[in-house]
């Protein structure tokens, strides 16, 4: 019950300060782009994840995704040799890894996470849900007819594999368009596009998401194919011994 | 004709001039644009198979030269160190033209914890730990991982390598400097930080000359300059023949820039080489010119009369010493083609500058008055005439002389060794070949060796056999570090499982390998499509011969390999077979096991091992205490989080256990049908999928921990024979259980011949037939058949050099015997040459193997001028000992002139950097002087004792006279 309110809080919130959008601070834009990307209780939701290299082969794979707050799992459903493979992250970054073949569950270690996630171009950690201001200090560098273009450093002590990022938010709904990622030495090393954002019940969502690793040349697409909010998925289903299911 | 060429240059002297300088503008600019190339790969022959190989495998593993940095420290492990580590890993990993890096800050590294798993970078996080007590933590975890020791850190933790993998298609000595420039500003006092491995080595070579060339063509200037002064002691005399020099260098330096080619080891020889050769034409024309000036008022005159004389041989001696150096054609190192080419083209712009510069030059001398006509004569050299009056008396002395000189020779000639080692390119005590000792001391080389396999690389059986082949591979002497991914898979495999052993499944593997997903490191060993994959390893020597016997014996090893191997599961075949089957097994097991301990040099004796392996791999039942070992594991699992059913009560689960295990040992064995239906007995209730879930689950810990215990069991009989303190070596113990882990399989991998000899009539049914073809690749083979190559096409173009020449004298002698006569002293030479090799122990390389071909062009020209002038003097002389008197006071001072500038013109490269480069200038700068001393010696006896046909035409025509 609180959760739903504070949902209708930030809604009212959000409908009412888009009016006056242009007096937002860094930090408050900030603040509800956290608030529209963790707006929904819990999600599941099907993609198919294809894996484009420097000389254009392309691998598909698909996933099953459950997250409800810090709670995640993902589960691979294609290729046949990877099918069964799952992660599930707990809170205190604990990650366990389920492989199939020797129907074992390992916890992994937790630095994992700002690494890419089976060959994608996004980290283990893009694919969860981020809580950006937790992480980076904003500054508002411009503000065009569409978007807010904000510039993000990450905080001192997070350790991240990018150290700055710029983002185009939306100025309609807070919904990221696009995000590029710099390393320490300033040199643009990523960007992800946000594509085919709709609203689906009460939630903006992409229907797809395209990231491109600028030094190896490699990109990832994900496209989401199903998607459900809200569904009241159980804690059991967030346990090794689901995972293996 | 010539006459009339010559005094059309004359008449237009001044456009001639002009032109010239022109010319000399342009091409001088070229010249500061020139490009070096040290690229070791494109030094070869491109359309050779084998190269052609290297270069795909260079392209599909992005990447195929390996340098090595070298960074030296009291501890690695200390905090200063790996900051520095970390930081030359970062900045080398954005260097346009280097696709990987690996380092002990980023090596991918697998760990067992526990009940955990960690893949990640060797330093977790990228952080330097910060205590003394995290850096010992690091430090021992390093340094009881063989993966790492001697890999990427020394055994004594004295120094760490980076290892880089440059790009296909990058400029690697502009990468090289690149990473030198930028290690440079990261460490500026750099003394501990040096560069190694073949790209280094080039670099190191190739900027190495270019530097040499900056000192040695001032130097070789001077010399000849010293030279020309003593002998013509007039400016024009000197500074003449030494403008010709020079612009032909300019132009032909000029023109390599023109045509997009670059200057690398051995061209960047040629300015050098050009600028010695180059003078002898200017010096033989001055000679003549101021022998004939003294008769003559004007010099117009003279010039014509000169040319008019001189112009035969200038072009015979040229093409001839074109003919020397294009022969290099034959090589198979493009480089010496180039060189060969490059230079040819250098002499052809000598000659065509001494025919137009050099007469408009000399045209603007003032006249003087003629002195009297014998001056010409006394122009003759006299101390050199008595030598001729002595060689003419004891002709025949001189040719037993020439025989006893050949059967010397012909002795030394077998006691050439072949054998280049290219780390001697670098000059000894340089940092280059300290770097490079270490590297092979400490390291294992620099050179890979390179296994390349074609197959279905996904599948099981073609990993366990790449693996067998990387671990024969560590065998052979000089070669270790022998990697695959196969190995790569094993350690995963160990982490995750406990077995340092490639899965018996492809859903194993392919589990496996998704840990390693979108990592650099798969890349650089399997191709996208998992045809083709790469085992790779290190060769500690960069000589020719010790690399032929590693590359030979490997080559041997892959030849006997079957292309086909069958595969099948042991649980298919009946009792009656599955024994003989199982003492192959055995057999192979202790095969595995004795390369494991060969690998670290620990001989035992084949049968002891052999019988542990046995009375382990026939063993029926598990030793007392192993069950209630297996029912405590069981029940543990029960309980955990990770149980497919929950089970809250430890006696339950305990209970549950129990039935199992005694099932498993009554019938040596459990199926998850037989699990399925206890769990169903034990917890009434569970459904069929429940059930299910578990038994899958049960079924795989049990093989798994009953295989541990089994392998366990069999270890500890295999430490027993064993040296003591042995099993202190945890990744030997790794290896070890992994080799014994084979006699828990179910698949089975055997010859296809072994296969159908024991199945008998029953043939292939029910197996699977696997193909795997491995060749070897890289470096190594490569080298080793350019050098095979070597001596064949040294002796076929120094053959083609021979053959050309005789033809072209016997056409302007008019006469076979006087082509053949020709010849015969730099023949000797080349025999002199081959002896001296052959006694004072000089290696037949890339270098020494060209002097032959080039001594045949260059001592050829001494005849030519000798025997051109003899003809001339026995013309007007009517007298053949008059003739050679004459001959060898006037032309053989010019060919002592001569081979003194061309010989001293090489000794400079005795002051080069390169050992190989200072053993090829000295014996081609002995080649010009003995060659000399032949033609002065052994040429005039040859022609005065076999008269050639010239003879008969210079005594008919003396009544003419």
């Amino acid at each position: 019950m609180k959760k739903t309110a504070a949902i209708i809080i930030i809604l009212i919130l959000t409908i009412s300060f888009s009016a006056a959008a242009e007096e937002l601070t860094a930090r408050e834009i900030l603040g509800k782009i956290d608030s529209v990307i963790n707006a929904p209780k819990d999600r599941e939701l099907k993609a198919k994840l294809i894996l484009i290299d420097r000389q254009g082969n392309k691998k598909e794979r698909e996933i099953v995704m459950i997250q409800k707050g810090e709670k995640r799992m993902i589960k691979f459903l294609s290729p046949a040799s990877q099918r069964g493979i799952a992660f599930l992250n707990l809170p205190g970054n604990r990650i366990y890894l389920y492989l199939p073949a020797f129907r074992r569950v390992r916890r992994i270690a937790s630095d994992i996470k700002n690494r890419k996630f089976a060959g994608t171009d996004f980290t283990y950690e893009d694919l969860g849900n981020l809580n950006y201001a937790d992480e980076y200090d904003p500054v508002l560098e411009e503000t065009t007819g569409e978007y807010f273009v904000l510039e993000l450093k990450k905080k001192e002590e997070q350790k991240k594999e990018y150290s700055r990022l710029k983002i185009w938010v939306r100025r309609d709904n807070f919904y990221i368009k696009r995000a590029e990622y710099y390393d320490k030495n300033n040199r643009l090393r990523k960007t992800v596009e946000w594509k085919r954002i709709k609203k689906i019940g009460n939630y903006w969502v992409a229907g797809e998401i395209e990231a491109h690793d600028l030094k190896n040349d490699h990109r990832t697409k994900i496209i989401l194919s199903e998607v459900k909010f809200d569904t009241g998925l159980k804690d059991a289903l967030f346990t090794a011994r689901y995972l293996k299911r | 004709m010539i006459k009339s060429f010559t005094g059309f240059i004359i008449r237009h002297r001044v456009t001639v001039i002009i032109v010239m300088v022109l010319l000399s503008l342009f091409f001088g600019y070229q010249v500061t644009r020139v490009k070096l190339n040290a690229d070791f790969s494109s030094y070869l022959q491109q359309n050779n198979p084998l190269v052609e190989q290297f270069n795909r495998i260079g392209k599909i593993f992005a990447g195929k030269s390996i340098t090595m940095v070298l960074v030296e420290s009291n501890d690695v492990f200390s905090a200063d160190t790996l900051s520095l580590l970390k930081k030359l890993t970062a900045v080398y990993e954005n260097v346009k033209g280097v696709s990987y890096v690996t380092s002990l800050i980023n090596v991918l590294d697998f760990k067992r914890t526990g009940q955990g798993l960690e893949v990640g970078r060797l330093l977790r996080g990228g952080k330097i730990p910060d205590s003394p007590k995290a850096l010992k933590r690091f430090r021992d975890y390093v340094m009881s991982n063989e993966r790492y020791v001697g890999n990427l850190v020394s055994k004594d933790g004295k120094a760490a390598i980076i290892v880089l993998r440059l790009s296909a298609g990058a400029s690697e000595i502009k990468v090289i400097n690149k990473l030198q420039r930028i290690t440079d500003k990261i460490a500026p006092s750099g003394d501990n930080i040096s560069f190694g491995g073949m790209p280094s080595l080039m670099g190191a070579m190739t900027t190495l000359i270019s530097e040499n060339m900056r000192i040695l063509v001032p130097i070789i200037l001077i010399i000849i300059f010293l030279i020309l002064f003593v002998s013509f002691r007039k400016p024009g005399g000197v500074l003449l023949p030494l403008t010709i020099v020079i612009l032909a260098t300019v132009f032909t330096m000029g023109l390599i820039t023109l045509f997009g080619l670059t200057i690398d080891l051995i061209t960047g020889l040629m300015p050098v080489i050009l600028i010695a050769l180059g003078s002898a034409d200017g010096i033989h024309f001055m000679k003549r010119y101021y022998e004939i000036r003294k008769s003559l008022e004007k010099p117009n005159d003279a010039i014509k009369e000169t040319m008019s004389e001189m112009w035969l041989p200038f072009v015979i001696t040229t093409v001839t010493t074109m003919v020397g150096f294009s022969s290099l054609v034959i090589s198979q190192f493009s480089v010496i083609k180039q060189f060969g080419l490059v230079t040819a083209l250098g002499l052809f712009f000598a000659l065509a500058v001494t025919f137009t510069l050099l007469p408009a030059l000399l045209s603007f001398a003032r006249n003087r008055t003629p002195g009297p006509g014998k001056a010409a004569v006394k122009n003759s050299n006299p101390f050199m005439e008595r030598a001729g009056e002595l060689i003419y008396k004891n002709r025949i002395l001189v040719l037993i002389f020439a025989m006893v000189i050949i059967g010397i020779s012909v002795a030394g000639i077998p006691m050439i060794v072949k054998d280049v080692d290219w780390s001697l390119c670098l000059q000894k005590g340089s940092k280059a070949h300290k770097a490079e000792m270490l590297l092979r001391k400490k390291f294992g080389g620099s050179v890979p060796i390179q296994v390349l396999v074609k197959g279905d690389i996904d599948d099981p059986v073609t990993l366990k056999i790449m693996r067998r082949v990387a671990r024969y591979l560590n065998t052979v002497p000089l070669v270790s570090k022998s990697r695959s991914i196969a190995d790569i898979i094993s350690e995963m495999n160990y982490a995750m499982n406990g077995r340092y052993t490639v899965p018996e499944t492809r859903d194993g593997v392919a589990n496996l390998l998704f840990l390693m997903e979108g990592n650099s490191l798969l890349e650089q060993m399997v191709t996208s499509d998992g045809r083709e994959a790469l085992i790779q390893g290190r060769l500690a020597t960069m000589a020719t011969r010790p690399m032929v016997t590693a590359v030979e014996q490997i080559n041997r090893y892959l030849g006997e390999l079957p292309g086909t191997f069958v595969s099948f599961d042991l649980r298919n075949i009946p009792p009656v077979k599955r024994e003989a089957f199982l003492r192959i097994r055995a057999q192979k097991i202790t095969d595995s096991l004795q390369r494991t301990l060969k690998a670290r040099n620990i001989k035992i004796d084949s049968s002891i091992i052999e019988k542990v392996v046995n009375a382990a791999v026939f063993r029926k039942k598990m030793q007392t205490g192993a069950y209630s070992e297996l029912q405590g594991i069981i029940a543990g699992y029960l309980v955990s989080d990770e149980s497919d059913i929950k089970i809250v009560s430890a006696s339950g689960a305990r209970e549950l256990a129990g039935r199992i295990v005694k099932k498993f040992k009554k019938t040596r064995g459990i199926s998850p049908e037989q699990i399925a239906s206890i769990v169903k007995s034990e917890i009434p209730g569970t459904s069929d999928e429940d059930a299910a879930y578990l038994s899958g689950s049960l079924g795989q810990l049990i093989s798994g921990t009953a295989g541990n215990i089994k392998v366990g069991a069999a270890f500890e009989g295999l430490k027993k024979i064993l040296i003591p303190g042995l099993e202190e070596n945890k990744d030997l113990v790794r290896d070890l259980k992994g080799d014994l882990w084979e006699m828990n399989e179910n698949l089975m991998v055997i010859n296809r011949e072994a296969y159908l000899k024991i199945s008998g009539g029953a043939g292939l049914e029910g197996t699977r037939e696997v193909r795997i073809i491995m060749n070897q690749t890289g470096l190594a083979p490569v080298l080793n058949h350019m050098e095979a190559a070597l001596a064949p096409s040294q002796i076929y173009s120094m053959l083609l050099a021979l053959i050309v020449v005789i033809l072209l004298l016997s056409l302007v002698q008019r006469s076979m015997v006087g082509g053949l006569i020709s010849v015969i002293p730099i023949s000797l030479t080349i025999l002199v040459n081959f002896a001296v090799m052959g006694f004072s122990g000089i290696g037949l390389d890339s270098f020494t193997s060209m002097i032959a071909s080039i001594a045949v062009g260059l001592g050829i020209d001494y005849a030519v001028h000798f025997t051109s002038r003899f003809r001339m003097e026995l013309y007007s002389l009517k007298d053949e000992r008059l003739a050679l008197k004459k001959t060898m006071g006037t032309t053989g001072v010019a060919i002592i002139i001569n081979a003194l500038t061309v010989g001293l013109g090489f000794t400079v490269l005795l002051l080069a950097g390169g050992q190989h480069i200072r053993r090829f200038g000295g014996l081609t700068a002995l080649t010009m002087f003995i060659s000399a001393l032949f033609t002065l010696t052994v040429l005039p006896a040859l022609i005065i004792v076999f008269k050639p046909k010239y003879f008969k035409k210079a005594v008919k025509i003396k009544g003419d006279m």
